[in-house]
């Protein structure tokens, strides 16, 4: 090979690198592109929370009150116990759930301990999706319908 | 060679280039697009969520999955799993209460619609 040959060789390669550097960049765009969204679709972490959130205000096994008919939204206060919520809320470990019913005073509910005092680890997105939400709700207690506040805080292990 | 004949051999290059591309690229779709384990994702968290929500509603409620034809549905406990041939399943953990006691012994569904029921408790029957 002489000198211009050998030239024209290492010129010709000098071209091809950056072509296929950004030959491979666009491949890698193009495959973003299709599978980043494909991928989002699937992440239901806050619907299931939202879904099992409702349970606890929505559902006669849970704190709904039921005379003949279920009140979703009232709350019956007697229904607010730890053995009740373990009922209406079983077999998850994934998740952990704090209640506070607020009226006149305040009740706090824990369920599975594992994860209810976990929260702190909150800022995890990787590890942890987490959920806090207030619903204004009327509750009964004995004969008197009286207003107040449920917050349900969620965490969820991924 | 001659630049004539350099410009020529480079163009066949580029164009051989594309050919690849257009090639890598129309894989990734097609097999996106026709990947049966996303359809295996979509109905494991499709029928973990409806579990979900029939646990809220006051009153009875019917919920019918048809065209399962190729899936086999195994419920136990807790777990939703859904399996095609011998695929690892994919897996969705609900959240029952105490009224879901009637399928504590694994549930195995392979005909073709799946029906969920709930009164005061819920229940999963082969249609």
């Amino acid at each position: 090979m002489n000198k211009k040959a050998a030239f024209d060789t290492t010129h010709e390669l000098m071209i091809w690198i950056p072509r296929i550097i950004i030959l491979v960049i666009v491949v890698g765009i193009v495959y973003s592109l299709i599978t980043i969204p494909v991928q989002k679709n699937f992440e239901i972490d806050t619907l299931q929370e939202k879904i099992l959130r409702q349970r606890f205000v929505y559902s006669e096994n849970c704190l709904a009150y039921e005379d003949n008919n279920v009140y979703s939204g009232i709350i019956d206060k007697n229904k607010f116990t730890q053995t009740n919520l373990e009922n209406c809320f079983q077999f998850n470990n994934n998740i952990g759930v704090n209640l506070n019913l607020m009226t006149n005073d305040v009740k706090t509910i824990n369920l599975n301990e594992r994860l209810s005092n976990k929260f702190d680890f909150c800022f995890d997105k990787d590890h942890f999706t987490c959920s806090n939400y207030t619903y204004y709700i009327l509750t009964k207690d004995n004969n008197r319908f009286v207003p107040g506040l449920l917050n349900i805080a969620m965490i969820k292990l991924k | 060679m001659d630049k004539k004949g350099d410009s020529l051999l480079e163009k066949q290059l580029i164009w051989a280039f594309y050919l690849i591309l257009v090639v890598v690229v129309y894989f990734m779709i097609s097999g996106i697009s026709t990947e049966k384990s996303y359809y295996e994702d979509y109905l494991v968290r499709n029928l973990g969520l409806s579990l979900d929500t029939l646990h809220n509603a006051p009153g009875e409620l019917n919920v019918y999955h048809k065209n399962l034809n190729d899936v086999t549905v195994n419920i136990k406990e807790n777990v939703v799993e859904v399996r095609s041939s011998t695929k690892t399943p994919k897996v969705y953990l609900f959240t029952r209460d105490k009224n879901f006691q009637q399928i504590d012994s694994s549930f195995n569904f392979n005909n073709s619609t799946l029906k969920i029921s709930k009164d005061k408790e819920i229940y999963l029957e082969n249609e």
